[in-house]
């Protein structure tokens, strides 16, 4: 909303400079910018009644006395006879007409109005809609002229009947809704009520005998209206936010001093219409109101901040009609609040009460940090696409096509984000992303991975290429070092993988880790790439414990096997923990050395074997025995060599 | 003996990969938080439209409603969460007072332009107790803005709107020479400790709430948000 700074300023007797003016709206609340002496405001919400000249005046008037109320026709006026009806009383309880004939020329606009058209560049279009758009600007209230010529028949003010096209004054086409509020002329909609004035009865220049309509309807009534037919409507802006319900005939008054000013006057005549009249009101309590504020302010400056705003001080506060956001104390604690300043109230120390913290460590923490120190990068994705899954939750009102379901995992937005970098000839690519699935099943917390390219940019591991193995091997390095758990899969399949095994932790299925097809990428980059996405809900890590620490030496062995095919290696790996579940002793077994050359055909593998005991160091025969065992488990697999045994 | 040139020193560069930004400020000002007492609750981001809107005094035919401008899911019946608020709600309902929460968390809002996107992160907060004030939350205010910002920033309270606080505050910070609003606040509305079942005429609290991208935009100098959900490697390298 734009205003004129020097217009703003003509209603006080102390007059501020501009710049201190700006200052104190800011302090009330009124964001503004300031152009050439133009104030465009954003006023919030809740504050229509500051929507006009009059408003932002009457809210100033505490540090500048304002003189709020403008020059207005003060004379008996005849009664209008007018053939209306209101039918929605509940509506529009507060409606007033005045009707209004000129006689002869009007007088070139006088300084106000024509700084109204000058300064703010609107464009002016006839004398009586002209006063109408000003006034709305002067005093917040929106007004209609009909063409009184135009008006004979049945004017009522109805829900509409069925669904009608409507011609509005811009010459815009529209077809109203039924149960849509309309003024209707002997059964044809001549208004879309509170928002926007038909074709048919509107004012021309050739205009000298006008009705207008002057009302209070109910800001819900009004809500969305504009919006819904694509309609720039001030009037509707005005009405959605209230305006004063008790002054339609002050506003009339108004314009009719205001035709005075520009034109002789050969007759008026006025009627109203008010069912509601009854005024909101308060209970007082200062000391209420400086708790909730925080500090000491006494009654008489209370009383003089909500006074000068208009309020009716007693036991009870009177709201006046054009406040309709005030309605408990914590609103009049706001309202002294503001006068004074919020930079003017002096903070208090808070302390909020100690409570135990929950300290316990989550798989999600210990996995992040755990990626990115082997190079992985997070991503944050929208959950908006457009997939064919049938568990996938539906958005009524989608920003567009390709958005208008949830995702049901996160592996295709992965795969997007791999692509959007791959053409742009990033040749290591390695992303996580964590975060919650919403489906119709209901909701759960995943991971999801996906890799390609080269595994690390130095001189060991640039030509090495992230795989299969790397992926899996990474998967169950988080699980046995988090939880110590080892994973187990089996094999699975999807169109969307060239080959996929399914993820079963402690015998449940929590996920699925494979090579992404080629259709599913629709990359031009022919890198293969690999993913895993789990469902990490059921996921706890264990509390950490302490274990003592052995002061006795430790001994080792070292084994080579030598395998037939690789997929021996399965069994040997179960032989061997089965070995180290078994003895005490054993504390530890792992693969030290890999060689696989299938020129020659020579697989081996070579596992060391760490022996430690918490009581005494451990002897040779004990150490032999159990390596006997193990020799024994593990030669019984078929395929299976040791050198020189 | 000469000492030997780096050239002839092995090297074995494996580069850090990086938590995304959004989610380094989240933690951040949630370790801040509730390094103050406040604890952390979560919930849905699927919402009622009870809790999103009516509990929060935002009943149907408020403005506030179409200034949210909502997604719908499921034929109408449940929002996607337009505010981290109704974390807030859930709490109330669940705990007497003194109750002090953040909920940081994703939300929703019909919107994608230069700079509002469908989906961004919040971290609001709320502090229920006998004798809260507004003096109490400017108090607060300034712990975290000087935490976030350095003890010599200037900061300013300005009176705006929001349906679930009276009196309603937003914080503008010195930025350069421009002020830049930082956060909202306020002082609970009675009428949503009513809804939650909170003897309003006994307890008042103190409710604020961050827009993460926001503190995140300014903390690394990003000027398009949409920066932060292309996923290019090239920025993400920038948050280690």
């Amino acid at each position: 909303m734009k205003i004129i700074a020097q217009q703003l300023l003509e209603y006080f007797k102390n007059k501020p400079k501009i710049s201190e003016l700006s200052e104190r709206l800011f302090q009330l609340g009124h964001e503004h910018e300031l152009n050439k002496g133009i104030l465009d405001f954003e006023i919030t919400p809740n504050r229509g009644d500051c929507l006009s000249l009059k408003g932002l005046a009457r809210d100033l008037n505490y540090f500048y006395k304002a003189e709020i109320e403008k020059p207005i026709f003060t004379k008996k006026i005849k009664k209008l006879n007018l053939n209306f009806k209101n039918k929605t009383k509940d509506l529009c309880p507060n409606i007033s007409f005045l009707e209004v004939e000129i006689v002869g020329k009007t007088k070139p606009y006088k300084n106000y109005l024509e700084k109204y058209f000058k300064n703010l560049k609107i464009n002016k279009n006839n004398f009586f809609t002209d006063i109408s758009n000003y006034l709305a600007y002067e005093s917040g209230q929106p007004t209609h002229c009909f063409d009184a010529e135009k008006m004979n028949g049945i004017f009522i003010l109805e829900k509409n009947k069925k669904k009608s096209k409507f011609l509005t004054l811009l010459n815009e086409e529209i077809e109203i809704e039924k149960n849509d509020l309309v003024f209707t002329l002997d059964r044809e909609v001549i208004s879309l009520a509170g928002v926007m004035g038909g074709a048919s009865t509107a004012c021309g220049k050739n205009t000298h005998k006008v009705l207008i309509e002057c009302a209070y309807f109910k800001p819900e009534e009004i809500l969305g209206q504009a919006r819904k037919y694509n309609l720039n409507s001030e009037a509707a802006y005005k009405f959605e936010r209230g305006v004063d319900f008790l002054g339609q005939e002050n506003v009339l008054r108004r314009f009719i001093k205001i035709i005075d000013d520009h034109a002789e006057i050969k007759s008026l005549k006025f009627i109203s219409e008010n069912k509601k009249n009854n005024t909101k009101s308060v209970a007082y309590d200062s000391k209420k109101l400086n708790e909730i504020i925080g500090c000491d302010i006494n009654e008489k400056e209370q009383k003089a901040i909500l006074s000068s705003l208009g309020f009716t001080n007693g036991k009870k506060v009177a709201v006046p009609a054009h406040r309709s956001d005030i309605d408990e104390i914590n609103d009049l604690a706001e309202e002294i609040t503001r006068v004074v300043g919020y930079n003017n109230i002096p903070s208090k120390a808070l302390k909020l009460p100690v409570k135990a913290k929950n300290l316990n460590r989550s798989f999600e923490l210990i996995c992040r940090n755990y990626l990115v120190n082997n190079g992985f990068f997070e991503v944050i994705n929208f959950p908006f696409n457009d997939n064919n899954d049938e568990s996938a939750i539906v958005v009524d009102n989608p920003l567009d096509k390709q958005r208008a379901k949830m995702r049901v995992c996160l592996t295709k937005s992965l795969k997007d984000n791999l692509v959007y970098n791959q053409n742009r000839q990033k040749d290591s690519i390695k992303f996580f992303e964590f975060s919650d699935i919403y489906t119709k099943s209901g909701v759960s917390r995943k991971l999801s991975l996906i890799v390609s390219g080269r595994i690390y940019k130095n001189h060991k591991e640039f030509n090495s290429m992230l795989d299969y193995g790397y992926l899996k091997g990474l998967l169950k390095t988080i699980f046995s070092e988090t939880m110590n758990v080892a994973l187990t899969f089996s094999s699975s399949s999807s169109e969307n993988y060239d080959f996929r095994e399914t993820i079963i932790f402690k015998g449940t299925n929590i996920g699925r880790i494979g090579k992404l097809s080629k259709n599913f990428l629709k990359s031009k980059v022919k890198t293969p790439v690999y993913s895993f996405e789990i469902d990490i809900d059921s996921l706890s890590v264990p509390s950490q414990r302490y274990v003592g620490i052995s002061d006795h030496p430790a001994s080792y062995r070292d084994m080579s096997y030598s395998l037939e095919n690789l997929n021996i290696l399965k069994n040997l790996e179960k032989k061997i923990e089965k070995n180290v579940q078994c003895f005490k002793l054993l504390q530890e077994a792992f693969v030290f050395d890999y060689f696989d050359n299938k020129k020659i055909n020579i697989l081996k593998v070579g596992y060391r074997f760490k022996f430690q005991s918490s009581t005494k160091s451990p002897t040779d025969r004990e150490i032999d025995e159990i390596m006997k065992k193990i020799n024994k488990d593990t030669l019984s697999i078929k395929g299976i060599k040791i050198e020189g045994l | 003996m000469s000492e030997p040139k780096d050239i002839f020193i092995p090297t074995l560069d494996r580069e850090l990969g990086s938590i995304h930004p959004i989610n380094q400020v989240k933690f951040e000002l949630i370790k801040l938080l509730t390094s103050f007492g406040f604890e952390v609750a979560e919930g849905p981001e699927i919402e009622s439209e009870k809790n999103n809107f009516d509990m929060l005094n935002i009943p149907a035919t408020h403005p506030a409603r179409e200034m949210h401008d909502t997604f719908y899911v499921g034929n109408k019946k449940n929002v996607l969460r337009t505010h981290t608020s109704p974390v807030q709600v859930r709490c109330m309902l669940r705990n007497k007072p003194p109750i002090s929460f953040i909920s940081p968390g994703k939300v929703y809002r019909k919107d994608d332009d230069s700079t509002h996107l469908p989906m961004f992160h919040q971290i609001e907060g709320i502090y229920i107790d006998q004798g809260v004030s507004f003096a109490h939350l400017k108090d607060l205010i300034y712990k975290i803005c000087s935490s976030l910002f350095g003890e010599k920033i200037k900061i300013r309270f300005r009176p705006s709107y929001f349906p679930f606080t009276e009196p309603s505050a937003e914080v503008d910070i010195l930025f350069g020479k421009k002020w830049l609003e930082i956060l909202g606040c306020g002082v609970v509305n009675p009428k949503v400790l009513s809804n939650c079942k909170i003897d309003s005429k006994k307890f008042s609290g103190l409710a604020f709430g961050l827009g993460i991208e926001r503190i995140a935009m300014l903390k690394y100098g990003v000027k398009d948000i949409r920066e932060f959900y292309k996923s290019n490697l090239d920025f993400l390298r920038q948050f280690k």
